[in-house]
């Protein structure tokens, strides 16, 4: 349904999971879809629906390059995202970036 | 080199033009209060309906992030503009800021799935907000050229 920005993530690791993590390890994506962002109608019917979701990377590497990697490979698939919170986990001593992306339902 | 005649033009109506904007001063920040209260109470109804869906079930929840979410009064900063915070104040039972519980469950953790409903919400209304907003607006302004 959204596979352009599963096949986007999976540029950057094989460690990508859909809503939960695909396994425990670091460095790891989960990405998750929650919410129409836009519609295109025309003649009473619906020609296309924007969906909005997020992207998380979660790793143990401070400055780690793979968070401009993420970028990369959502600019090099086209699609629009943004930072949309940076949080440092010290229980676990983990950096957690989240984006939010959109993106054509195809 | 005499004066000719100078061309010139009429305007019509300007003085109840000026007269409504004078009176559009006085009520303004009335009418935007009223805009901006109604549009944070239908995001805040959404964003607390779908808080109330996320908590459904939990065996952990004691009422106190959802007792703590609520919308301020409106506002006028620095610039003029009319605001709210919508958002979530003071701590739980446990002492646990209730913002950064708010902040756990729309981002997620290693620790913990993430279960949006902050942003979504804001996604989700800011169209139906923007038209109620601007259809307040209207409506008063028209009102208020009526009194006349």
């Amino acid at each position: 349904m959204l596979d352009n920005v599963k096949s986007a993530l999976l540029t950057v690791m094989e460690n990508v999971g859909h809503y939960k993590p695909l396994e425990d390890t670091f460095p790891r994506i989960v990405w998750a879809e929650d919410v129409q962002a836009g519609s295109r109608w025309a003649d009473n019917r619906l020609l296309g629906q924007v969906i909005q979701g997020t992207a998380d990377l979660f790793t143990k590497r401070e400055n780690d390059p793979l968070f401009f990697q993420v970028q990369t490979a959502f600019d090099q698939a086209g699609i629009p995202y943004r930072i949309n919170s940076i949080q440092y986990e010290d229980e676990e001593q983990i950096f957690h970036f989240e984006w939010v992306w959109e993106t054509w339902l195809a | 080199m005499g004066v000719g005649n100078m061309a010139g033009i009429t305007i019509k109506g300007f003085d109840s033009t000026l007269k409504n904007l004078n009176k559009l001063g006085n009520q303004i920040r009335v009418v935007e209060e009223e805009a901006v209260r109604a549009g944070a109470a239908l995001l805040a109804d959404d964003i607390r309906s779908r808080l109330e869906g996320n908590l459904v079930g939990s065996e952990h929840s004691t009422g106190d992030l959802l007792a703590s979410f609520g919308v301020t009064p409106p506002r006028m900063d620095e610039k003029g503009s009319v605001d709210v915070k919508i958002g979530f104040h003071g701590y739980d039972r446990k002492g646990a800021p209730n913002v950064v519980k708010a902040r756990v469950m729309e981002s997620g953790s290693v620790k913990q799935v993430k279960r949006p409903f902050f942003r979504p919400a804001v996604t989700a209304n800011r169209r139906k907000v923007r038209d109620l907003m601007d259809r307040i607006v209207h409506e008063n302004i028209a009102e208020l050229q009526k009194e006349d």
